[in-house]
């Protein structure tokens, strides 16, 4: 699924577009350590956390992650989007929590209908 | 070969992340990526970051080659008081700073370790650390997977049994008129190539590509002098010139490998520190190396560490594209793993030879130019008697150079048994003539030879080895020892039943060998085929 049409379903914000060549998600990891997340992270998969640093999107950029969501958040400060916009990973944005946000995300990627919807 | 070097800065954490990014930048002009790129940035990342951390300063330190990125990352830093308990997943010393940042997590040298095919740790206290990372382009197993390179055309096969009786390790079988392999016994030693007058038996090639194409994509072509000077129509500077003309850039010769890694291997012998007792094995025909670890395991200490002649080339040139002309199904064997996807092809002595005769039919010969690749003009001596080697190494008293297999194992028995008094380096060539009688040649190896003499080799630099030589595991006869014991029983029994003619009409080379396939399933006979017949 594309990363635009799983925001949309997920009921995201999408910030940045980002320049992923195929921005096609596969898989949603959440995490909060940078360990798990660099472990996790691979170019078919959107990972999900509440580190809104520059770290991440250079963790992001050395290992192809097509897009990051950040949780419980109204939007992040103007130099983590410069750099989120460098890194070339798609920025999403969740007010809810990690778990719920993943588990959003995850309900969508299996095609079901997002649970606002139900 | 690619090596770069990263400064880190401790506690920049505006930078960090900028050594990690730049490994990567010279890894993706290298082709390398997917999976493999991912581990080995997890691991920078993962090092770099402890750097950043923990450390004053340090560096980051990658070399590529040999089909593997060794990693390696140094810091000024306080050195870990106890390395199992760092080791341990959760367990972590970071500042506050850095967990705030999600950092700190105690995952970082255990992500390292299972990202890693070799991982090392070197720390002192107050020192500082060192961790040494080896991530292998391709996997090891499914390289070695590929042990054997012989193709079967059983269409030519005319069930003459002579590849049974002249495989030494008796891995020939010839089953409904076809000729089969155990892979387990082989060792692509060419005995059966040899021995097969009908040309069921071929090197198989995977590249099916067009000869003329793959000189042509080749930055660099290096082929064996015996190729070179195979030619009755044309001398080794002919064909040189005719191979420029089928498109390859620069041509190199595999000997000069091989004169490289004998004076290596005698340097080696004959260093004052040398423990363990008999000759060093020089490893230069990797099917020698084969026999070794397959039928003679106490010899392996023995067995210089370094690589063979090809497979030195090709880690020498292991960022270009490079086309090597084979000589043996096991060179073919030798050069597989190891080398950017894409970037090595090999060819058999039959595909480049018919790219050279199409060439010499339009080559001006007289433009033939005396000079092979970027060496300075051929200079030295040309081949020795028993085959291209270090003239220094030929004419050492202490040398021992032995060609064709039955000499071989003779040769190896006698070590074994310690009674090889005086000799330093033993220098193994599982083809009669070494290289130059190769099967895979048609030409006759005395005549090649005599044709090479106006060559003179130059001498390359030995690659040391760093997987160390191991016993090949032959077949079990079963998984449980009880069961195990018992079959061997029954192959006992049963070969004392069979006549003992070792005749291989039953498609085995000898009765025991018949026994065993019995007793192992492989043939469902219940005896000897022509005492049934009687």
């Amino acid at each position: 699924m594309t990363l635009q049409e799983l925001a949309r379903r997920a009921g995201t914000r999408l910030l940045l577009p980002g320049t992923h060549p195929r921005g096609e998600i596969a898989r949603v990891y959440a995490g909060d350590r940078m360990s798990d997340l660099l472990e996790q992270a691979g170019p078919d998969t959107l990972l999900v956390t509440h580190l809104a640093n520059p770290h991440l999107f250079r963790m992001a950029e050395l290992m192809d992650v097509p897009g990051v969501c950040l949780v419980q958040h109204q939007g992040p400060e103007p130099g983590l989007l410069d750099a989120a916009s460098a890194s070339g990973a798609a920025l999403l944005v969740s007010t809810e929590g990690l778990e719920e946000t993943r588990a959003r995300l995850q309900r969508c990627l299996c095609a079901e209908e997002p649970e606002a919807r139900t | 070969m690619m090596a770069v070097t990263f400064p880190i800065t401790g506690g920049d954490f505006a930078s960090a992340g900028a050594a990690s990014r730049g490994l990567k930048e010279q890894l993706t002009r290298l082709g390398v990526e997917g999976e493999v790129l991912r581990r080995i940035m997890i691991a920078a990342y993962e090092a770099e970051m402890n750097v950043v951390i923990h450390a004053r300063r340090g560096n980051l330190w990658a070399r590529f080659a040999s089909g593997r990125l060794d990693l390696e990352v140094v810091d000024e830093g306080p050195g870990i008081p106890d390395v199992e308990q760092a080791m341990r997943e959760g367990w972590s010393t970071a500042p506050a700073e850095a967990r705030a940042l999600g950092f700190g997590a105690g995952m970082g040298l255990p992500n390292i370790r299972k990202a890693s095919d070799l991982f090392e740790i070197d720390t002192r206290p107050g020192k500082g650390t060192r961790v040494r990372s080896t991530i292998h382009l391709r996997k090891l197993a499914a390289a070695e997977t590929l042990r054997n390179a012989i193709a079967m055309r059983p269409e030519s096969c005319r069930s003459c049994l002579a590849c049974l009786a002249a495989c030494p390790t008796r891995a020939m079988r010839l089953r409904d008129g076809r000729p089969q392999i155990l892979e387990h016994l082989c060792i692509n030693c060419t005995a059966c190539l040899a021995a097969c007058r009908y040309g069921a038996l071929g090197l198989r090639e995977e590249d099916e590509a067009d000869v003329d194409a793959a000189l042509a994509a080749a930055g660099l072509l290096v082929v064996p002098l015996p190729f070179l000077a195979g030619f009755p129509q044309a001398g080794p500077h002919e064909v040189l010139a005719a191979l420029r003309a089928a498109g390859a850039r620069e041509v190199r010769l595999t000997d000069e490998w091989e004169a490289g890694l004998l004076e290596e291997t005698l340097r080696y012998a004959r260093r004052p520190d040398r423990t363990g007792a008999g000759p060093v094995l020089a490893p230069v025909c990797p099917a020698v190396v084969n026999l070794v670890e397959t039928h003679f395991p106490s010899l392996l200490p023995q067995l210089a560490p370094f690589l063979s002649p090809v497979e030195a080339a090709r880690d020498e040139f292991s960022l270009q594209a490079l086309t090597v002309v084979a000589a043996c199904p096991e060179q073919y064997i030798a050069l597989h793993p190891g080398s950017l996807p894409g970037r090595l092809r090999v060819l058999s002595p039959a595909r480049a030879a018919a790219a050279v005769a199409k060439a010499l039919k339009s080559t001006d010969r007289a433009a033939a130019q005396p000079a092979l690749g970027g060496q300075p003009a051929l200079s030295g001596a040309g081949p020795s008697e028993n085959g291209p080697a270090s003239p220094e190494a030929a004419a050492d008293s202490g040398v021992l150079r032995v060609t064709g297999l039955s000499h071989v194992l003779r040769a190896l028995e006698k070590t074994e048994a310690a009674a090889l008094a005086g000799v330093e380096l033993l220098v193994l060539y599982a083809c009669d003539q070494g290289c130059w009688g190769s099967p895979l040649f048609p030409e006759d190896p005395f005549l090649a030879r005599n044709r090479a003499s106006a060559v003179a080799v130059g001498r390359a630099s030995a690659q040391p080895r760093t997987r160390p030589f191991l016993a090949r595991c032959g077949l079990r006869l079963d998984e449980d020892m009880s069961g195990a014991i018992r079959k061997l029983a029954l192959i006992d029994e049963l070969t004392r039943r069979l006549p003992g003619r070792d005749c291989g009409i039953c498609g085995a080379p000898t009765c025991a060998c018949h026994a065993e396939d019995i007793v192992l399933g492989r043939v469902p006979g219940p005896g000897c085929p022509l005492e049934e017949e009687k």
